[in-house]
């Protein structure tokens, strides 16, 4: 008899349990609607803005031209994922297949910098397969660090550059001809500055900080040569010096290089203040919903664990 | 308690305010101590019911805490705990300008006893933190989810 009773209060106690998972599903389910709600209601917005805003071209900065230079260089290499990539893209009746929607881009469009020096050199040492490298944002891709990065950013800066403390001679003097981090240097589109991985971050710290690290730049070959106690992980000259991470030095007349950073040259938007904080709040948004959609995965589980233990018993 | 959003925030520059374009406020608010109860309670409750492996055969080189996290992860098909995750990342923030910063850190601590210590944190947090405590944290660290591992495909069976 008091068996019978300890198996009704087992079914009793996993029909319970059953209920809870149940109502945590609905739950979630509720906040993931008023999640997308909200997500719409602002894209909405950012949208009239578009459809009855004045940005024309001559307003945009010269940047285009640079632009096109990178894609036309990428589109060169024909037989590389990369100029396949790009062809894609470019064209109307391929541009939404459904790879797209993993892949970030193309190493070499991905940032822009502000000389023709620093675009140089720098394509030429992260070299050309790094630069034709299509960049995906599941884990493996953006995410697959050696060393991640763990240190803070520049506050307020609308870049979000890495807070890297500057090179220093045991004096505590910076070396003469440091100009900044390579990292830092780059500059990236809004949408590539946060929420672009899993993990909420931008393409700064992950992607360009796993290819370039701790990557100095000097104005010239010597200066940085007089750096060479505070390089730690390679630096770079404008004049073409070079000194991988690995130590190897590379000081002689630059390679010709195939394929560059674009280069951003002042940029003149006609963006209200709030736009681009709005953009970062829907990518925020739709990035919770993600992480929403996980909490349903993670009960989901649960509760078909239970419904397969409640049958067992059953049977 | 609604989140402010930076458009309605007061010390925007009278100026600039007037170029902004008009928003609407989000009707989610997702810090709320109510919604972040229930989502821990859920997320502890699954994290206990993942068994810790009980077979552990290879050494695992690494280089940082979070890389060897990121292995342990891939080789046992499992998430680690937020908790762990977020230890972690300070042991690597720990790193940063020190002396040894650039040596290999399986030179300084040995695998097996890094990888021995991250099971045992990962035991402790699985078993014995209150979801109420972990709510918490979340409430103090907007982006916890950064720390909040996906679900493995392989863990399907792993509960």
């Amino acid at each position: 008899m008091s068996k019978l009773n300890q198996n009704d209060a087992n079914h009793e106690s996993i029909k319970n349990e059953i209920k809870k998972h149940e109502d945590n599903l609905k739950f979630l389910n509720s906040q993931s609607n008023r999640l997308a709600e909200s997500i719409l209601d602002l894209q909405v917005s950012l949208g009239r803005y578009h459809s009855c805003s004045v940005i024309t071209p001559d307003n945009e900065s010269g940047s285009s031209n640079t632009e096109d230079d990178t894609a036309e260089q990428i589109l060169k290499k024909e037989n590389s994922a990369a100029g396949i990539f790009c062809w894609l893209k470019a064209n109307a009746q391929t541009s939404n297949l459904a790879l797209e929607k993993d892949a970030v881009g193309v190493v070499a469009t991905l940032a822009r910098v502000e000389s023709d020096e620093l675009s140089r050199i720098l394509s030429e040492y992260l070299g050309l397969q790094t630069m034709l490298a299509i960049v995906c944002s599941t884990n493996e891709g953006v995410n697959a660090l050696e060393k991640p990065y763990v240190g803070g950013f520049v506050a307020n800066d609308p870049q979000k550059k890495l807070a890297i403390p500057k090179p220093r001679f045991p004096n505590e003097e910076c070396p003469a001809g440091f100009i900044d981090y390579a990292v830092n240097m780059l500059y990236l589109e809004s949408n590539n500055l946060s929420f672009v991985t899993s993990s909420g971050h931008g393409l700064r710290e992950t992607l360009f900080y796993g290819l370039l690290s701790g990557l100095q730049v000097y104005r010239t070959r010597n200066e940085m040569m007089s750096a060479l106690p505070c390089i730690d992980e390679g630096a770079v000259s404008l004049d073409g010096g070079m000194i991988k991470k690995n130590g190897m030095f590379v000081l002689g007349s630059r390679k010709d290089v195939e394929v560059k950073f674009g280069i951003v040259s002042g940029r003149s938007g006609v963006v209200p203040p709030n736009y681009s904080q709005a953009e970062e709040v829907v990518r925020r948004l739709k990035w919770e919903s993600t992480k929403l959609a996980e909490d349903i995965q993670r009960e989901q589980q649960l509760l078909d664990h239970l419904k397969a233990k409640s049958a067992d018993k059953v049977a | 308690m609604k989140r402010s959003f930076p458009w309605d925030e007061p010390g925007q520059n009278p100026d600039s305010s007037s170029n902004n374009i008009p928003l609407p406020i989000p009707s989610i608010d997702l810090t709320s101590q109510d919604i972040l109860i229930r989502r821990a309670e859920m997320y502890q409750e699954y994290m206990k019911q993942i068994p810790i492996p009980s077979q552990r055969g290879s050494v695992i080189p690494f280089n940082s805490w979070m890389g060897l996290g990121k292995s342990i992860k891939q080789l046992y098909g499992q998430p680690l705990h937020y908790l762990t995750n977020v230890i972690l990342k300070q042991w690597d923030q720990l790193r940063l300008n020190s002396k040894d910063e650039y040596k290999p850190l399986d030179n300084l601590i040995h695998p097996t006893k890094a990888e021995a210590t991250i099971w045992l944190m990962e035991e402790v947090h699985r078993q014995t933190s209150s979801h109420f405590q972990i709510a918490e944290l979340w409430k103090l660290d907007p982006m916890y989810n950064c720390s909040v591992d996906a679900i493995f495909p392989t863990s399907e069976n792993v509960l």
